[in-house]
């Protein structure tokens, strides 16, 4: 195998050290018929031909199914590509569920606290000015108004068209979410509300359920939602 | 008049007060927070000897 050399030793120049950067210059020597033939090339050339090239921004090769561990953690964000828009609820006066949020199982972490915000607005559809609709929010581990607990709800009287809510859920990262509890309110972002922890198993899936009241069966309300978890 | 009942393996207590929904669904004050109980669950029909 032939010898290759690397490097300089004219003390005039500047040594290199540290990592290898893009500026720096390496000088090769090689013996062309018995005379020295200097070459210099740069960090950048040997940078560009390393294995595998230069990263491209923006793609990942190979099929994003195959990439477990970040279509395991993909799979654990909140269903916020579904459409925020509920389905009109009309012809009855009983509670129903106009839309729902997935909480995926394991999205709340054991040992890992974070806040969990729920926002809506609810929406009287048709021409009754005289509506009165309550919109409500529900968790519950099954899409169904059945044993579920309540977080907050806000009402419609008559005149209205439209009304927004919020709700802010704290998960301890043990077993329970701490919160207003359930009311009729604007927001819970007011001074000195009273707060109360309900139990939530966070290793099965949670449902946020969006439900709308009306006090006429001949009124239509919707709700459209919101859902933002914020970790510590 | 029974003051606990058991739903998805959590035992609730009712602590205060019972709420008319609609006709068929109540929100009852729990130990757990606000549930809201229909006529599909038994504690619906003991409250409303129904």
């Amino acid at each position: 195998m032939a010898n290759n050399w690397w490097g300089d030793w004219r003390p005039s120049l500047p040594a290199h050290t540290g990592n290898l950067q893009p500026t720096d210059l390496i000088e090769c020597t090689s013996i062309v018929g018995g005379l020295p033939v200097n070459t210099a090339i740069t960090g950048t050339q040997i940078i560009a031909a390393a294995s595998g090239g230069s990263a491209v921004w923006g793609a990942i090769t190979g099929t994003l199914s195959a990439q477990t561990d970040l279509q395991t953690a993909l799979d654990t964000k909140p269903t916020n590509k579904l459409t925020p828009i509920g389905t009109n609820i009309t012809g009855t006066t009983a509670l129903s569920i106009s839309a729902s949020a997935l909480l995926p199982a394991n999205t709340l972490v054991v040992g890992k606290p974070c806040m969990i915000h729920l926002k809506a607005r609810g929406l009287r559809i048709g021409v009754s000015a005289l509506a009165v609709i309550t919109f409500g929010m529900y968790r519950n581990t099954s899409v169904s108004t059945t044993g579920a607990t309540f977080i907050g709800s806000n009402t419609i009287t008559a005149g209205v068209k439209m009304i927004q809510f919020e709700r802010h859920l704290f998960w301890d990262g043990a077993g329970k979410i701490g919160a207003v509890p359930g009311a009729t309110l604007n927001s819970d972002m007011a001074n000195n509300l009273s707060y109360s922890e309900t139990i939530i198993n966070p290793a099965v899936n949670n449902y946020f359920l969006y439900s709308v009241t009306c006090a006429n069966a001949l009124d239509t309300g919707q709700i459209q939602w919101g859902l933002n978890i914020l970790y510590a | 008049m029974l003051n606990t009942f058991t739903y998805n393996g959590i035992e609730y207590t009712i602590t205060g007060a019972i709420e008319v929904i609609s006709d068929t669904q109540l929100h009852i004050e729990t130990d757990n927070g606000i549930i809201l109980v229909d006529d599909t669950m038994d504690i619906y029909k003991e409250l409303t000897n129904g």
